[in-house]
């Protein structure tokens, strides 16, 4: 990976019609395409934001957290706190794409936890809970459909879905289970492409996704890892949709090998 | 019995790996005093910007009542029965409370979730909640349902009102807050704690001394294999319909949402009827001692397939 400077950073791909010389249908290969608009219907915080500088967090959803989302895929925590994101990811029927959000909103709530023997909030121990801290968050997001109109507001995502799996319309996100709503659209025949020239794709990127040579990125910091909001990459595998550009990730990539 | 009818979205015993059985308990949380939902240190009723409807887009404030409030009071509430019940049961005193001493044996903690605080805890495992709230917004725009409060400040001595200190917002009694408590995964006793939870609390003003009581009413049941509604959406539809806020509006609304779902063929939207008689029949049972054995014991079992 050789990063370079932002401002050499290109557009869109600058040929509409690419050299091609792969091709993998993701049907056949037992899977589908779907884009995903996410709306938040409450206040959405991620523990990112306990970490200083929160305000300059982008309105961005890690494709981890989505993954585990979107596959109902939740445990009690075994031992300590330490997530198995390779073991569980694996396990998992779907894989998205990071999501992102043109414009948002936010909000500061302040917490107290009342500790019920004291009834104070600012009692001592060993707690990995604030007593008292605030929380900014990102503000509830709701768009009315209306026919013949695009959604163009909330998280915008794609998703790659495994076998006849349906992913629930209505999850729940982030360290608090905020309750999001995701309107679903099928892609039709997706194919996806080698392509040997650089590419921006139409959503962020998680850089462990990426197969190709990334010409230049805009990192976001996000735990668990962090996000180019913005790529350009060569030579790896991409799926046109509506003229946009989808990185077909890396695992999935090898899990159709494997098949 | 009714509640027969939602055998198929409980599990038989709570497990560390919980599985896509929903259930959504529709609630209208209705305010009875004057209540400050305040997050902020202004004292500011907290507002959200929503739509004013699922029909009319035009940009409205609500008044928003945050899940982490409602949470915490039922949670504390659910905590207190199963104290009150294991005394009268004749079991040792239930030693369990917020926010640092949780006991992570009891019904509440293995529904609720809990963290061991305990030093050099980290080989004990936590338990995650298996019910989900959310924020729920008020029926209404803030602007009709707030008022002002002016507050004095009394002299002890004389009894008398000093100077006017402020102004405060506070909603009026009566304000309307649709709502969703979710279950994942539960046990036919966790679904009877949470309805009995659900139907005892009522004190959840931000401050206790001035007001924050409240009625729960449960207008609404689904069940399948995730949420169908958000409480956004619920209140969103509600205002349309609101001169008739009732089980059959609600039922109307979720039968509407079941196409959105992922798995459709998974939900079941049960009538008015059905939900009345399941709510009753869950206020007859009984939090006996063999009822709190069972529900310990899951609790324990639970435990131990964490250890593995
Ligand atoms: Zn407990």
């Amino acid at each position: 990976m050789r990063p370079m400077p932002m401002w050499l950073s290109i557009g869109w791909s600058r040929k509409d019609s690419p050299e091609m010389y792969k091709m993998i249908d993701l049907e056949k290969a037992g899977y589908s395409l779907l884009e995903g608009r996410l709306y938040n219907h409450d206040y959405l915080w991620f523990s990112s934001t306990e970490i200083a500088k929160v305000s300059s967090t982008w309105p961005a959803i890690h494709n981890y957290a989505l993954s585990y989302s979107l596959s109902q895929y939740s445990h009690g925590v075994y031992r300590g706190n330490c997530p198995r994101y390779e073991d569980d990811l694996a396990s998992m029927p779907l894989y998205t794409t990071p999501a992102i959000s043109p414009v948002v909103t936010r909000t500061t709530i302040t917490l107290n936890a009342v500790d019920d023997l004291t009834l104070r909030t600012d009692s001592g121990g060993k707690i990995n809970t604030p007593n008292l801290g605030k929380r900014v968050t990102l503000d509830p997001c709701f768009e009315l459909p209306q026919s013949g109109r695009r959604l163009e507001l909330g998280y915008l995502f794609f998703c790659f879905v495994r076998g006849d799996y349906r992913p629930p319309a209505v999850a729940r996100l982030g360290k608090k289970g905020c309750p999001i709503r995701v309107c679903w659209k099928g892609i039709e025949s997706p194919q996806a492409f080698l392509l040997d020239e650089a590419v921006v794709p139409a959503h962020p990127v998680n850089p462990l996704d990426i197969s190709g040579e990334v010409l230049s990125y805009d990192p976001i910091i996000l735990p668990p890892h962090m996000l180019f909001r913005r790529a350009e990459i060569r030579g790896d595998w991409f799926v046109r949709v509506d003229g946009g550009m989808v990185l077909l990730p890396k695992r999935i990539r090898h899990e159709i090998g494997r098949t | 019995m009714s509640l027969d009818m939602l055998t198929p979205y409980l599990v038989e015993i709570a497990r560390p790996i919980i599985g896509a059985k929903t259930i959504q308990v529709i609630l209208f949380r209705e305010v009875l005093d004057y209540t400050v939902l305040r997050t902020e240190e202004t004292r500011e009723v907290n507002t959200v910007v929503t739509p004013l409807s699922i029909s009319i887009g035009k940009d409205v404030r609500r008044a928003a009542f945050l899940g982490s409030k409602q949470k915490a009071v039922e949670s504390r509430e659910l905590e207190r029965m199963l104290r009150t019940a294991g005394v009268e049961a004749g079991l040792v005193e239930l030693q369990c409370h917020l926010k640092d001493n949780l006991c992570l044996k009891c019904p509440r903690c293995a529904l609720f979730g809990g963290t061991n605080v305990e030093s050099g805890s980290e080989k004990i495992a936590n338990i995650k909640h298996r019910i989900e709230y959310g924020t729920a917004f008020s029926l209404l725009p803030f602007e009709e349902v707030r008022v002002a409060l002016t507050f004095n400040a009394i002299n002890d001595k004389t009894q008398k009102t000093g100077q006017a200190l402020g102004t405060r917002y506070a909603v009026r009694p009566s304000t309307v807050f649709p709502s969703v408590v979710t279950l994942k995964s539960v046990t036919h006793k966790e679904l009877i704690l949470v309805i009995k939870t659900l139907l005892s609390a009522r004190n959840y003003g931000a401050e206790t001394r001035i007001g924050g009581d409240m009625r729960n009413s449960i207008v609404g049941i689904v069940a399948g294999w995730e949420e169908m509604i958000t409480p956004l959406e619920l209140t969103l539809e509600l205002y349309d319909r609101r001169e008739d806020l009732s089980g059959d509006t609600v039922a109307g609304i979720l039968d509407r949402y079941q196409a959105y779902a992922g798995n459709p063929n998974k939900l079941k939207v049960f009538t008015p009827e059905q939900v009345d008689l399941m709510v009753e029949q869950v206020a007859e049972v009984s939090l006996d001692r063999r009822f709190l054995d069972e529900a310990y014991a899951d609790v324990a079992q639970y435990r131990l397939e964490q250890k593995g």
